[in-house]
This record gives C-alpha cells, sequence and structure tokens, in this order.
C-alpha cells in the first residue's frame, strides 16, 4: 500500500513538473527558419509594370513559429538562375540566393498593399488586429521597419498606426482583417499637392477601417481617422476599384440561416475643413440576379473604368462577367453577362494583359489548378494541374511569368503563360522553396 | 473480472477500430467539368457502334445499348456512359474511379455521326486538331480491336464543329482566320479538306411584321386577346470588323453563328457558296433551326414556317428570325416577340442568361406534323392527357445561368386539347383548366390555372405604419376608362371597360409583380446614402458614391428641359437625415433650423430641392443646391446654411425623394425612368426612350406604363401614405437543377452547359458543369429519370 502511495506521488510530481514547464509564459516561441516561406499568403511585384522584387508574405497560418514573415526576392536573380538551369521544370529548394531582405511581422497577414509611391507596403495582420507598415527601397528591395536582429523583428510602432482622436468620434478598429487597399489622397479630395495616401482595410466582421498619412516629423505615418461596420459578415477578400476608388467586399456562405445576397462597398472621402481627416461611406450594394445562386463572392477585377466587372464567385463556382451599371431601373441589381465555369474551390483572381488581349487567371484551390479564362468570350484556354495549393497570383507583365504562392506546401510556382497568345496552354517552368506539405488543408 | 480492465480492453478495441484505414469509402467523382457530349448506339456483345435509330426504348432487351459520350475539359478525357446499364464504362478497373478514354488538351466538341459510325470527332482549341478516335475504344469488349488515327491539324484554333447532312464531311469554324473548313471523312479517314472564307458584308437588317395567330396557339378562355405584338424600332449599324465564325448549326444550309459580327452566315452545302447572311443585330452565343411547323388548320397543308432561335452573346437573351421561304419578304427578319413593356421588346421575355439552346421535337414528324396532334373528339384516347408539363410537337430548350432549363412554345401538338374537358365538345370548358396560354415564340407556362392571367391578388395602403385592404368602390383612385388593349382588375365595371386601375390582360405584359406607390416616395432601394457637402461658389454640392442619372434624379434644371410628362412635375428633392450634435441643442439658431416640436427637437429630415444631379467621369455622382436654398416643409424662411452650421462636419446621410407624386416601383420592372447622364455627365431626360417608362404618378393625372393604367385621386396633407398592389405571378414550366442535385431542404448548385434532345428515344439530356453531372430527362410529362450520373 505503502508502495502504491509512493508511486502515485512520483506520477504526480512529474505531471506538476510537466505542467508547469507547459505554462511558462515568457516562452516567446520558435523563430521561423530565415529566407524560408511558411504558408504563403499574399504576392506583390514591385514595380508593377516592370518587376524587380516580387514580394511574399507568409503568415505562419499554423502557428508552428513566433511570428509571420514578408521576404522581399529578386526577380532578376530568378530570372538568371531559370537560365542557368536550363531544363523544362526547374526547382530551386533554397531561397538565399535570391532573398534580398526580409523581416519578421505578427502571425496571419493576408494581405499587402503598395503605396502609391512606390516606397512602403501595408499589410493587415489579424494576431494583432491592426495595421502593420513597412518601408521598402524600391531600387535596393531592402525593408525597413526599425526593427532588430536578423532577419528585423518590427518595432511594435510600425505593427500599429496612431489612433487619430481630432478627426471627430473616437475609433478604433475591431474585428480580424482581411485585406487591404491604397490609394491617393489628393484623388479623394485632399491636397493635390500631398504624396499622402489613404489605406482601407477591411475586416471579416462587416466593418472597413480607414487610414490617412499624416506628416509627422517630417514622415508619413499612417493615422486611424475613421471605421463603419453595417457591412455584410463574413469577408473574406475585398476588391479595390482604383478609379472609382470603391472597395468592394465579398462575404462566404457561412451559414443557410444568414446568407448574404448583397456585395457591399464603401468609398472614402478627405475631410476639407481639416486637413489629415477622412470619412467613409457606403458606396452601394450589389444584389446579383440570375445565377445559382450568387450568395458567396471571392474577388473582383474592374476594367474599362468600372464598366466590366470580372466577379469571381464560389456560388456558382464561376467567373461572372457583369456589364456597365447596375440595372438602372432596379439600382445595384447586377445581372452577369456572361458566366464563366471554373475549378473547384476558386480563390483568387488575377488580370494579365498584353498586346490588346486580356485573360484571367483563377486559383482553384480545391481543385489543385489554375484555371486560365479568356477575358472577353469567357472560354478556358487552359487547364494547369501541378500546383497543391494554388491561392495568391502575381502577373509580370514584362516576362508574361504568373507567380503562385502554394499554400499547402510553402512553395511559389513559375507559370510562363506567354503561350496563351498562341491560343497554347500555359506550362509550369519553376518551383522556389522546398515543399512542406501541409494534407490536412481542405 | 476486474472492472478496469474491462474498461481497457473496450478502449483498445474502440482505438483499434478508429485506427483503421479508409473507415468510410470515398467515392470520386466521375466526371470532371464536362462540357459537352454526343450519344452513341453499342451493341453489348461485340462493343460495335451502330446506327443511333437501332438504340430505341426496346432496344436495351436486345443488346443494344446508347451511351452518352461526355467531354472532360479538366483532364481532357472522354467519358463513356452506359445510359441503358446505369454506368460509367471504366477504361482501366486497376485506377481507383472511373479512368477514361484520353484524348486531346481542352476538348471543345464532339461529333458522332448518326449512320454507320465508326468514329468520334473531337475538336481541341488549344492543340489546334480535329482528333478521330474509335468508337471501339469506349466499350471493353471492342478495346482491343480500336485503331488509332492521327488528328488533321487546323491552321487556327477551332470553335464549333457539326456534319455534312450526309454525314460525308465536318465542318468546322475557325474564327481567327474568319473561314470555316470542310473536311471530308471516310469512317475514321479524314480526305480533301477546303477553307471557305466568309464576308462580313451583305444581308439586310430588317425587324419582322408581327406574324398572325398560328395555329398551335390556343387560349382560354373564349375571347381573351393576347397582347398584340410589339413594332419596336430599332436601327442597326454592321461594325466594319472581320467576321468570327464560332457556332455552326445543320440546317437547309449550313448556318454560322458569328461571335464578332451581329451575323448568321450561311453556306450552301453542295456548292460551297455563301448565301447572303441574315443580319441578327447581335453576336451569336448559340443558335438552332427548328423543323418545319404547320401555318394553318389544315391538316393536308404542308408545314411552311421555320425559325431560328439564337442567344445574343452579349447578354444571353434569345431573338428569333424567320427562315421559312427564301423568296418572301420576311426571310431573315428579326421578329418582334417580346412584350411591349419590356426593355428589349425584339427579345423573347422571361429569357436572359441562356447558355445554350436545343430543339426537342416529341412525337412530332415533320413530314406528317399533324400526325400525333391531339383533337378534341379522340382527347379521351390520349394515354397521357395534355397538361402544361407534358411536351408533343416542336419546342425549344434553354440552359440558363440560373441553373435551370427553360422551354419555349414553337408547335404544341396537343394545344387543340387543352382547357377542353373529355367528352365535352364545348370549347375552354374545362373546369380543371380554364385557362390557357399558348403562343408560339413565348415561354411555356408551366401550371394550370384557375384564376386570370392577371389577377390582382390584393391592393392594400399603408399609413403610419398600419395597412388596411382598399375598398375597389373606395375613393383613392378614380375611375378611368381603360387603355386600349388594358382591362379592369380593380373596381371594374361588368365589361372591365372601366376600373380604379386597369392592366394588360396578357401574362407576359403585366403578371407577377408587387408595385408599390408612395407618396413622396425615396428613389434607390430604400436605404440611405452617405455622401459629403462642399461649398462650390454659389452652390452646395453633395457628393457621393452613387450614380444619380441611375436612380433617375430630376433636378429643377432636367425638368425645365424634359418633355412631357416628366415636364409637369417638381423637382426632386434631397432629405438630409441629420442629429443635432449635443453641444449646440442649446443653440436657439440650430434650434429653429432643425425645428422645435412641443419643447423637443424635431427629428424629420432636412428638406432641400435639388437643382442639378450629374454622374462624374470617376463614377462619383453630385447633386447641385442652392446655396441659398430654403428648408421645404418648414414654417418660415430657413436657409439650409443655418442648418448646416449647427454640424460637425459634412459628412451627411441623405434620401433623394420625388416630390407632389408617388413613386411607382415594380418588384421585377423596378423604378423605370428615362434619366440618363448626358454628354457632359447631367442627369436628363431622355426623349428617345419609351413614354411608358415612367417611375412618378401624380395625384389627379392618369399614370400608365406598357402594364397598368390608374389615376390616384388621394393627395395626403402629411405622412408618407403607399399603396400596394400584388399581382399574381406566372410560373413557367422549367427544369430546376439545382433543387434535384441538393441534400434535404438545401440546393445543389447547378450551372448547365449543353442540353441534347435524343429523338429516337424521346429523351432530354442535360450537362451540369458545377455538380459535374447528366442528367436525362423525360418529357411526358416533363421530368427527370432516374438516370444521373456525377
Amino acid at each position: 500500500m505503502l508502495e502504491k502511495r509512493k508511486h502515485g506521488l512520483y506520477g504526480c510530481a512529474l505531471f506538476a513538473l510537466f505542467l508547469v514547464q507547459a505554462c511558462w509564459l515568457e516562452n516567446q516561441g520558435v523563430a521561423p527558419p530565415p529566407q524560408k516561406l511558411n504558408f504563403p499568403v499574399a504576392l506583390l511585384l514591385v514595380p508593377k509594370a516592370s518587376p524587380r522584387f516580387l514580394l511574399a508574405v507568409s503568415s505562419n497560418f499554423d502557428l508552428r513559429y513566433r511570428a509571420g514573415s514578408l521576404h522581399v526576392l529578386s526577380v532578376q536573380a530568378m530570372e538568371q538562375a531559370l537560365r542557368n538551369c536550363g531544363k523544362e521544370f526547374c526547382t530551386f529548394e533554397e531561397l538565399g540566393d535570391f532573398v534580398v531582405s526580409e523581416a519578421l511581422i505578427g502571425s496571419h497577414a493576408s494581405d499587402i498593399a503598395l503605396s502609391s509611391r512606390g516606397d512602403r507596403v501595408y499589410l493587415p495582420v489579424r494576431s494583432e488586429v491592426d495595421l502593420t507598415w513597412i518601408d521598402v527601397d524600391p531600387e535596393s528591395g531592402a525593408l525597413f521597419c526599425e526593427g532588430t536582429g536578423q532577419p528585423q523583428v518590427c518595432a511594435p510602432r510600425r505593427r500599429s498606426a496612431l489612433r487619430g482622436g481630432d478627426c471627430g468620434a473616437q475609433v478604433d478598429i475591431s474585428g480580424d482583417p482581411v485585406t487591404i487597399a491604397v490609394g491617393r489622397l489628393a484623388e479623394i479630395g485632399g491636397p493635390k499637392e500631398s504624396p499622402a495616401d489613404y489605406i482601407l482595410m477591411a475586416h471579416r466582421n462587416g466593418r472597413v477601417t480607414l487610414f490617412v498619412e499624416r506628416e509627422i516629423d517630417g514622415e508619413l505615418v499612417p493615422v486611424l481617422v475613421d471605421a463603419m461596420g453595417g457591412l455584410p459578415n463574413d469577408v473574406v477578400n475585398a476588391s479595390f476599384d482604383a478609379e472609382s476608388g470603391r472597395l468592394w467586399t465579398h462575404s462566404a456562405f457561412v451559414s443557410a440561416f444568414r446568407p448574404v445576397r448583397e456585395i457591399a462597398s464603401v468609398v472614402a472621402f478627405a475631410d476639407g475643413e481639416r486637413p489629415g481627416c477622412a470619412r467613409l461611406a457606403e458606396g452601394g450594394r450589389l444584389s446579383l440576379v440570375g445565377v445559382d445562386d450568387g450568395l458567396e463572392s471571392r474577388d473582383a477585377l474592374f476594367r474599362e473604368g468600372g464598366r466590366r466587372i470580372y466577379l469571381l464567385m464560389r456560388r456558382p463556382e464561376a467567373l461572372l462577367f457583369l456589364e456597365g451599371p447596375a440595372r438602372p431601373f432596379v439600382p445595384w441589381e447586377a445581372r452577369p453577362a456572361r458566366v464563366a465555369h471554373v475549378g473547384s474551390g476558386p480563390a483568387q483572381l488575377e488580370a494579365m494583359e498584353w498586346d490588346g488581349r486580356r485573360w484571367l487567371v483563377v486559383s482553384c484551390f480545391d481543385d489543385r489548378r489554375l484555371w486560365f479564362i479568356d477575358g472577353e468570350r469567357g472560354s478556358t484556354q487552359g487547364v494547369l494541374p501541378g500546383v497543391q495549393g494554388p491561392y495568391a497570383l502575381a502577373f509580370d507583365p514584362e516576362r508574361k511569368w504568373l507567380w503562385v504562392a502554394d499554400f499547402r506546401e510553402s512553395v511559389l510556382y513559375l507559370v510562363d503563360v506567354a503561350p496563351l497568345a498562341e491560343n497554347q496552354e500555359p506550362r509550369l517552368v519553376a518551383r522556389f522553396g522546398r515543399p512542406r506539405p501541409a494534407q490536412v488543408l481542405r | 473480472m476486474n472492472q478496469s480492465w474491462v474498461r481497457v480492453w473496450i478502449l483498445a478495441l474502440g482505438m483499434v477500430w478508429g485506427c483503421g484505414q479508409n473507415p468510410f469509402p470515398i467515392v470520386p467523382r466521375l466526371l470532371a467539368r464536362p462540357v459537352a457530349m454526343a450519344l452513341v448506339c453499342f451493341d453489348r456483345q461485340s462493343g460495335e457502334a451502330l446506327d443511333l435509330a437501332n438504340c430505341t426504348p426496346t432496344a436495351s432487351s436486345q443488346g443494344r445499348s446508347l451511351h452518352a459520350l461526355v467531354l472532360q475539359e479538366t483532364r481532357g478525357e472522354i467519358a463513356s456512359i452506359d445510359l441503358d446499364a446505369r454506368q460509367v464504362n471504366d477504361s482501366d478497373p486497376a485506377i481507383p474511379g472511373a479512368t477514361h478514354v484520353p484524348t486531346m488538351a481542352l476538348p471543345r466538341a464532339i461529333v458522332v455521326p448518326k449512320a454507320a459510325p465508326r468514329c468520334a470527332f473531337v475538336s481541341s482549341e488549344s492543340e489546334r486538331a480535329i482528333q478521330a478516335i474509335d468508337l471501339r475504344r469506349f466499350r471493353r469488349e471492342g478495346f482491343a480491336r480500336a485503331e488509332d488515327h492521327d488528328p488533321f491539324p487546323l491552321p487556327a484554333p477551332p470553335a464549333g464543329l457539326v456534319l455534312d447532312p450526309d454525314e460525308r464531311a465536318l465542318w468546322v469554324a475557325l474564327p481567327e482566320r474568319s473561314s470555316v473548313m470542310r473536311i471530308g471523312i471516310d469512317g475514321c479517314i479524314f480526305g480533301e479538306s477546303e477553307e471557305i472564307i466568309l464576308s462580313g458584308v451583305g444581308g439586310r437588317f430588317q425587324v419582322g411584321k408581327p406574324e398572325e395567330e398560328a395555329p398551335g396557339n390556343r387560349y382560354c378562355p373564349l375571347g381573351f386577346e393576347p397582347a398584340p405584338w410589339p413594332s419596336p424600332a430599332i436601327s442597326l449599324d454592321v461594325p466594319v470588323l472581320a467576321p468570327a465564325p464560332s457556332v455552326l448549326a445543320s440546317g437547309p444550309e449550313l448556318l454560322v453563328g458569328d461571335r464578332r459580327l451581329p451575323l448568321i452566315h450561311r453556306i450552301d452545302w453542295e456548292s460551297r457558296s455563301l448565301l447572303p447572311p441574315l443580319v441578327t443585330g447581335a453576336p451569336i452565343r448559340d443558335l438552332v433551326i427548328t423543323p418545319m411547323v404547320p401555318d394553318s388548320l389544315d391538316p393536308n397543308a404542308p408545314p411552311s414556317r421555320r425559325y431560328i432561335y439564337a442567344i445574343d452573346d452579349r447578354d444571353g437573351s434569345v431573338l428569333v428570325l424567320d427562315h421559312s421561304d427564301e423568296l418572301s419578304e420576311q426571310f431573315g427578319a428579326l421578329l418582334p416577340v417580346g412584350a411591349a413593356s419590356a426593355l428589349r421588346p425584339e427579345r423573347i421575355p422571361g429569357l436572359l442568361g441562356a447558355r445554350a439552346l436545343e430543339v426537342l421535337t416529341p412525337r412530332y414528324d415533320e413530314a406528317n406534323p399533324w400526325a400525333e396532334a391531339c383533337f378534341p373528339e379522340r382527347l379521351s384516347e390520349r394515354e397521357v392527357p395534355p397538361a402544361p408539363s407534358v411536351l408533343r410537337g416542336v419546342f425549344v430548350a434553354a440552359a440558363m445561368d440560373d441553373g435551370s432549363i427553360r422551354f419555349i412554345d414553337v408547335f404544341d401538338a396537343d394545344a387543340l386539347c387543352r382547357g377542353r374537358a373529355a367528352g365535352d365538345p364545348a370549347d375552354c370548358a374545362s373546369t380543371v383548366e380554364p385557362y390557357v396560354y399558348i403562343r408560339r415564340h413565348r415561354p411555356r407556362i408551366g401550371e394550370r390555372r384557375l384564376l386570370p392571367w392577371v389577377n390582382l391578388a390584393e391592393v392594400a395602403l399603408s399609413r403610419e405604419g398600419s395597412a388596411s385592404p382598399l375598398d375597389p368602390q373606395g375613393s383613392e383612385f378614380d375611375t378611368i376608362d381603360c387603355p386600349q388593349g388594358m382591362k379592369g382588375v380593380f373596381g371594374s365595371d361588368g365589361e372591365r371597360v372601366r376600373a380604379k386601375i386597369c392592366a394588360s390582360p396578357d401574362p407576359f405584359e403585366a403578371a407577377g409583380e408587387v408595385w408599390r406607390l408612395r407618396w413622396q416616395g425615396a428613389l434607390g432601394s430604400g436605404r440611405p446614402f452617405e455622401g459629403v457637402l462642399k461649398e462650390r461658389g454659389e452652390w452646395w454640392v453633395l457628393e457621393s458614391g452613387i450614380d444619380p442619372c441611375g436612380l433617375g434624379v430630376l433636378g429643377s434644371a432636367a425638368i425645365a428641359e424634359a418633355p412631357e410628362p416628366e415636364r409637369s412635375g417638381e423637382a426632386d428633392a434631397v432629405a438630409l437625415l441629420l442629429t443635432l450634435p449635443v453641444e449646440r441643442r442649446m443653440d436657439r439658431a440650430c434650434q429653429e433650423a432643425f425645428g422645435l416640436v412641443g419643447g423637443r427637437l424635431n427629428e424629420a429630415p432636412l428638406i432641400v430641392q435639388i437643382e442639378d444631379a450629374r454622374l462624374r467621369e470617376d463614377g462619383r455622382g453630385e447633386l447641385w443646391i442652392k446655396r441659398d436654398a430654403l428648408l421645404l416643409e418648414r414654417e418660415g424662411e430657413i436657409p439650409l446654411a443655418q442648418a448646416l452650421g449647427c454640424l460637425r462636419d459634412r459628412v451627411v446621410r441623405f434620401e433623394v425623394r420625388v416630390r407632389g407624386a408617388y413613386t411607382v416601383f415594380g418588384s421585377r420592372t423596378g423604378l423605370r425612368h428615362r434619366v440618363k447622364s448626358d454628354a457632359m455627365g447631367r442627369c436628363r431626360v431622355d426623349s428617345q426612350l419609351s413614354v411608358f417608362w415612367q417611375s412618378r404618378a401624380r395625384p389627379g393625372e392618369l399614370y400608365r406604363n406598357a402594364a397598368l393604367a390608374f389615376r390616384i385621386a388621394l393627395r395626403p396633407s402629411s405622412g408618407s401614405p403607399e399603396f400596394r398592389m400584388v399581382f399574381s405571378g406566372l410560373t413557367l414550366l422549367n427544369l430546376d437543377i439545382g433543387a434535384l442535385t441538393g441534400f434535404g431542404t438545401g440546393r445543389g448548385l447547378a450551372l448547365p452547359v449543353d442540353v441534347h434532345w435524343s429523338a429516337p428515344i424521346g429523351r432530354l439530356y442535360v450537362l451540369d458543369v458545377s455538380r459535374r453531372g447528366l442528367l436525362e430527362v423525360e418529357v411526358e410529362p416533363l421530368r427527370y429519370t432516374t438516370r444521373r450520373f456525377e
């Protein structure tokens, strides 16, 4: 009996020690390994017309590490490596030769946008429920966010925006930030000579937050100035129509008991009476008719001054071509002129244009394919398998390359899309990074 | 046994069971984005293909089996589905799931000869070729004997593909070369080819005269008069561009739909010469041609009418062209088949968003069109009695973007028996179906109707939140003489010539809508907008993200330039929905501006007249208000500026409201108006648009649109009363594929891409690319069979 009790006491002591060790709250977690992608979720080519750098946002989706990361890769270095490779399909497991700069940010960043000046990027970061802003040198690709260490850990100041209490009502950020858009403040009524931008951030709970850059101590700093709610819930993405300055939110179909039938938009106005302030207003709602059932959109692109809208839907799994303004007799009711089916689980949409022609590419996450659609006829021009978790897309118009972030395997794929001009299917030409498959993702 | 050990064993067994491999079998999908299909008849024993006519409904018992060959876009394969055995043929059982016959990447079209078929012909846009695939490859019995054939290279990516009527040649459209190519075939061997370059000129655009009533049309009760066909004035410029032939159809000549020019090209089969094209007014997405259908009640007279149905590639609407007699003046004319109240009266109503068309000919023989027709004296002999869902004759099926299949009446062989009671010689005497409406070129109505087509189910008036039905003898509406073509539907005399509310009796003009008439109502969807007020010289400019011209805003400047009836109206007003900030509530000027009612602040909006409305190039809207504008509906003269001076900022919530009139909003029609932005972006009335597009009804004046007419007598002195008129709906015959493929109470999503009619067995096949399925449909009556493949 005494022996049994001794054994029991030893077991309890061991167990208690284990519990204490697990509750060590000062444990910061493991740093992400440098120069490695980790659930890449957003891509950005800089500059857009003639890209020199590819920025890749890693979300740290499984929280294996203590931070997400932003990598700047040299497109020219990757191009050179491809030339030296000489094979039909090249793999480069180590990214060290291509990474020119790297910074650690909060986990679960979900998007990236470039300032109008081309020298700063903004990221919505869910773990911090705030805006991260990082300067980028357009010549060297170097990142700067007042951080220390290698890779630099962005300073807390760069992982949040100031609160602009002098613009009127007190506002704060609420809800998981999902996506972001940037425009010039001058385009919404700000001072014409001002280089400042405004930033729109959409949140999952149907809110949009507005930041405006203000000059503080000689530096342009983003300041939170307004927020509005009342938009449809379950926002998963937002699309920015730069011409009209309208941000359209896309909601997921979460439950048949609360279907979201409308795609809502917001616009921003600079407040001419108070420099450095701006306000949000609702810009109208689109209600889709004539499709089965139009309850879940994912992405959109705007062309011809907003007269042509490409709307990527999950219900149905198709790309809708919307022409002209909404039917004038029933404001904001939109019926597609054309419906082009795509693969399963469509996620993101990108346009590729050259020589007067346009193609749309859709990353179909569940299908593990890229779907290429003719931008005029809506016909399928190519179906490309071989990417396990296609998600974010970025088109290089100079090289006719399409970059694809593979969220499942944490790698980047490069697709040569030039054959589309000959009505041929695009082809996979390279993979960058070592695949780390995450099989549980559906 | 020790209880704790029992628990351990149970736990262990449970873990072992849970750790089993693949506890739930996953059934892979059979089809992956099916896009086109063809039918083939096979001999099950030999695996050889037979004439399609061999696969009659009883053929299965004789060892023959109808197959569907389905092109799959995702993987470049052809699935072979045995429709009689209800299974998908698997060309490699060792691989999980069905393994299909590979073909070229991105296959576009497939054709199989109906007589003596040896090969299926498949075109690929990405590989620019046509492949001949030995049909024996599609059944295991014949697989070993199947031969390979080299594909036929094409000079450009192909679009449509059809067979010659004698099946000795293939025709393929080459849009990039503005040509069509004819390729001789002998079994599976490609022969000589010839390219015919198309011309973008020629042809004559005309809108046809409305057709006289055709047999196969049928109306009950006796004396019912359908709405006359409209006479739209349409002009057309054919752009000077190269043709882009896209879709092909087989008729007396080869018909070639163009996806760039508003033309259907025509090529003589024998001489291969170009015939004068048909000018459609729209680029074409798909087209079909009907067989000849009767134009007379004389069963001995040969049928003499034939039509082309085509889809406008810009919006998926369906148009109709005459193709009866090449010597007739009407040949090639665009027929006015729409509703006068429609935005486009030259389009079939209710069919927007069509993707593909197919002609159905259940029990129809062009050589003897009345052979299977129903005559009243033999009604009781019909095994399946005539009904809305029973299709016998000639119809057109349209696959729609909304996941449904709709049907168009062309010639209903049962029409004479509809609305009749068996054994009763009197016409339109059925008590089960007293209302019948069957009209050539109209969507088929899918219900037995006991009420008039246009039935005003409810008229109510809401005041201050409480609604009550209107008395037909009440004074809210004046009694008027119904305009020509309309009948009284509310408060009518016995003849329905004079009434309080008149409507067109035709269901395609006026049915299925809820109309709301709101006194000084708001334009738009009812949700307030937001914008910012800016000072611009002598003006306040309310800037927002809203298109005011699209809303129908009419400022005083627009009224002054407008034609009647808009000219007689009042300018619209903006209602600012503002709250006086707390810190200004003791300010006398602010109290006066916002108004005090019984010592409390007035919560009514601030209303000012709009002088002008504009749409900017950047898509933002502007409402222009005079800087010295006075607030309306207030005692005394209070300038707007006085109220604005009380606000913290200039961002405002607002509505645009009409003045001195009721807004007229239809649940289907919307707020129909004639306001457009002119070259300078100003919102102005476009007098080219129909005068029936009116969104405002003024008390004491006749209001008329294409669907209804009335004269409101009630002019409220306060409040915003609203009339509500509920016109009962109309059920069109349609297959809702999403309802079929859903689970429980949920819907499956559907996107049909192709419909295919099999005349030998009288079945319709539908390819649904969304659910990746093939559905089989019977038509007597219309219903799904149990053969469904996903």
